[in-house]
């Protein structure tokens, strides 16, 4: 179970100009539960992410998982044993080729090279990057979609419990977008792994979420699940609503 | 009033400026010092600050010998030419010109890529998916680099070293028409092995200097694109102006008078 209590984020705490991003947010999310962060560019959804990773240190708060504090910091390598990150952009590291980046986050996690490398080419092929010509080949040589599935092999080459998807479909076509999010789903299902997905992509929220909330003003401003989605009189949801139909947004 | 707190503000921004890059260096070598080391960077870093930056330095030292014969006969016209040539030629450029030469020329080709490279690997989250994986980048990016600068600079100012009074004996010899032998023994007379342990000490440090600058200012990318290309401009002016006060302070320090 993940529990995030109060969190509050305030950028530039030590300047004149201080920016809060995350007002105290409170969320609990069960295990196995499939969790999407919808909001508007810059409203703090990927902060959330970071801050639950302690890649920022919160300003005030506290998240758990499994009852162990993300502020714990000796035992941040158990912390973070539980967690499976696909970045935005991907994040493979661009001096390694597609096995290396996978082969790599497993050894230093101690498994051990020969088991390592048969591992990576079962996580690649489990995406769909079985063949051997891509697996040799540098992040910088793939498309958007191959990189974004190459980032989901590494994320998952340790069967974590908690995956997090950071706008997995950002800047791809409605295709590659689709194919993504259903990949997303069945890989979090075959895992059967706790999920947190930041998107503004309402087509990838309904094909990934169990819960939807709503992130505003750095304030969760609604949540419920998908039917409830669908009725619901929030002005800021509608608004998102609207404008994913094309419409004017409120 | 206002002046004073716009000072003040100033002054405690610095001061954090300062405790910051302190508190870099610290983790830095807190990585050089304990495991794991990562072999194969390391390899890779000895060869980008060892091995491809000889050509450079080997041309600067080269020139900057060739110059030195010739502006020294110029101002010492009138004296035993030989022994005045020779010895200011061995004894510039193994304290001086050899180490801040070599040092310059790295910091500029070095310390830029090192912060250029680290920059956008912090841009693009590269520097977060390794925390993510439980890899501390202090060990992974910082220690091989500066590790590798620290080992590579002394051998690469050794060559400059080399390179340069070669340079100059050869302009002696060819331009000046000064005695083969006499040249040559003067050469050996004033070469002192104090002179050369000196500017392999700084060039030890300067190596020091440029890794951690080019690292630091890489760390510390912000804004994208134009972040990187920051942190590569303030990388090669700090390490140069530190390569500049770690010479006065190890120059103070073993030649003091």
């Amino acid at each position: 179970m993940i529990v995030l209590e109060k969190i509050t984020k305030i950028f530039g705490e030590d300047s004149s100009r201080t920016l809060p991003v995350l007002r105290g947010i409170d969320l609990q999310i069960e295990k196995g539960a499939s969790y999407v962060v919808l909001g508007r560019s810059g409203v703090g959804k990927s902060v959330l992410l970071k801050v639950l990773l302690g890649l920022f240190p919160m300003t005030s708060g506290d998240a758990f998982v499994e009852g162990l504090s993300v502020h714990d910091r000796t035992h941040r390598h158990t912390y973070l044993r539980y967690f499976g990150m696909l970045f935005q952009g991907g994040a493979l590291f661009d001096s390694m080729t597609i096995l290396g980046n996978i082969v790599f986050a497993l050894t230093e996690r101690g498994v051990p090279r020969k088991q390592a490398t048969e591992i990576a080419r079962e996580k690649l092929t489990a995406v769909g990057l079985g063949e051997a010509r891509v697996r040799t080949l540098f992040p910088s040589e793939l498309s958007g979609g191959m990189q974004k599935r190459a980032a989901l092999a590494r994320a998952i080459a340790l069967d974590p419990k908690i995956l997090l998807f950071d706008e997995p479909t950002t800047g791809l076509d409605p295709i590659t977008s689709s194919k993504i999010a259903y990949l997303l789903r069945d890989t979090v299902q075959t895992l059967g792994a706790t999920a947190i997905t930041i998107t503004h992509d309402l087509v990838t929220a309904r094909v990934l979420a169990d819960r939807i909330c709503l992130l505003e003003d750095g304030q969760i401003a609604w949540q419920g699940t998908q039917e409830e989605l669908e009725t619901t009189d929030n002005p800021q949801m509608i608004s998102l609503l609207k404008a994913a139909k094309g419409e004017r947004a409120l | 009033m206002r002046f004073v707190r716009l000072l003040g503000c100033a002054v405690l921004r610095v001061l954090a400026r300062v405790g910051h890059f302190a508190l870099f260096a610290f983790k830095g070598l807190a990585g050089c010092v304990t495991p794991p080391v990562y072999g194969y960077t390391l390899l890779q870093q000895c060869l980008a600050v060892g091995f491809y930056a000889l050509p450079v330095v080997g041309l600067t030292a080269v020139f900057a010998g060739f110059v030195l014969a010739l502006q020294s006969c110029s101002g010492f016209a009138g004296l035993s030419s030989e022994n005045t040539v020779a010895a200011v030629v061995v004894v510039a450029i193994t304290r001086e010109l050899g180490p801040v030469l070599a040092g310059l020329m790295v910091a500029g080709r070095t310390s830029a890529a090192m912060a250029a490279e680290i920059g956008s690997m912090r841009v693009s989250e590269q520097i977060d998916a390794l925390e993510t994986l439980s890899v501390n980048p202090f060990k992974f990016l910082v220690a091989p680099r500066v590790i590798a600068s620290v080992c590579m600079m002394p051998l690469l100012v050794l060559i400059a070293d080399i390179i340069g009074i070669f340079g100059g004996f050869f302009v002696g010899i060819t331009r000046l028409s000064f005695s083969f032998g006499l040249y040559l023994d003067q050469l050996v007379k004033h070469t002192a092995t104090f002179d050369v342990f000196a500017g392999l000490i700084k060039a030890a440090c300067f190596g020091f200097s440029i890794a951690l600058c080019g690292c630091y200012y890489g760390f510390t990318t912000v804004k994208g694109a134009r972040g990187v290309g920051e942190a590569a401009t303030y990388a090669v002016v700090s390490s140069s102006i530190g390569i500049l006060m770690l010479n006065y302070l190890i120059t103070t320090l073993f030649f003091g008078l």
